[in-house]
């Protein structure tokens, strides 16, 4: 996650383009605070401790990143530590569409 | 008493001789068959019901008591068509089962887009795309979230736990 708040601060929210961390099987909301303040993860982060989100878009486990399109469809989805340039060239290929 | 026995003695032939006699004169009488009733009052008398009570009672005991056992052989035979398909069907069942193992595990993995990492990233087409799913929360921070404010850019949503 604190590549991903790189990635965000540096290009893609002066692209225009929306990240939302979505905490889950953290033990108290309080930890998720913590990690979010000490990693300065500065785009919009929740904490859905009953993973209900990871039902809806059935997310096997973390980290998973979803892809959504300017519709709000999924578009691609990803498990597991793919890197940083995984995420950039998917949100780039959507923001062109 | 032995004088009376001699007299009974001395007379014993002629009783005997007029017994014989009364004997052989009822025994004619009854061996004479009755025409119609009109002859001698035992002859016409006892041989019809004789005869009544037997072909009366031939066909009512006799022949119930016959056609029942007929009755249960084909039952006997009947528990033997029963027992045969028995065994077939049980082990039709038991092959059955073996369709419902396959099906299972396609349902899980075809709804999920997966990414296509040849094409950059891009696997499927907009049109192909599920319905967009949108959801109102409650940020870390206290604000109010609306997934409806992200139509028109790309979103990512990422999955993450501190650990």
């Amino acid at each position: 996650m604190p590549a991903v708040a790189a990635l965000y601060r540096e290009e893609l929210e002066a692209a225009g383009i929306d990240v939302v961390g979505i905490s889950q099987f953290n033990t108290t909301e309080a930890a998720t605070i913590d990690f979010v303040e000490r990693n300065e993860l500065t785009f919009p982060n929740l904490y859905d401790d009953a993973a209900l989100l990871a039902g809806v878009y059935q997310v096997p486990g973390v980290p998973t990143y979803v892809f959504l399109d300017k519709a709000g469809r999924i578009a691609h989805t990803s498990s597991g530590a793919r890197g940083v340039a995984l995420i950039e060239s998917v949100l780039t290929q959507l923001a062109e569409e | 008493m032995i004088g009376a026995f001699h007299s009974v003695g001395r007379f014993l032939p002629a009783v005997l001789g007029a017994a014989a006699g009364v004997l052989l004169l009822v025994g004619v009488g009854c061996a004479t068959p009755a025409p119609g009733g009109g002859g001698g009052p035992d002859a016409g008398y006892i041989q019809p019901d004789y005869a009544a009570t037997v072909n009366a009672l031939a066909p009512s005991r006799v022949l119930p008591t016959l056609t029942p056992t007929p009755s249960p052989l084909p039952p006997t035979d009947t528990p033997e068509p029963t027992a045969t398909p028995a065994p077939t069907p049980t082990s039709n069942p038991t092959a059955s089962p073996l369709p419902t193992y396959t099906p299972r595990p396609r349902p899980t993995y075809t709804p999920r887009p997966l990414p296509n990492q040849n094409q950059g990233g891009g696997g499927i087409t907009a049109a192909e795309r599920s319905p967009g799913l949108f959801f109102q929360a409650t940020l870390v921070d206290g604000s109010e979230f609306d997934m409806e404010d992200t139509l028109g850019t790309p979103t990512l949503l990422a999955f993450w736990a501190h650990w």
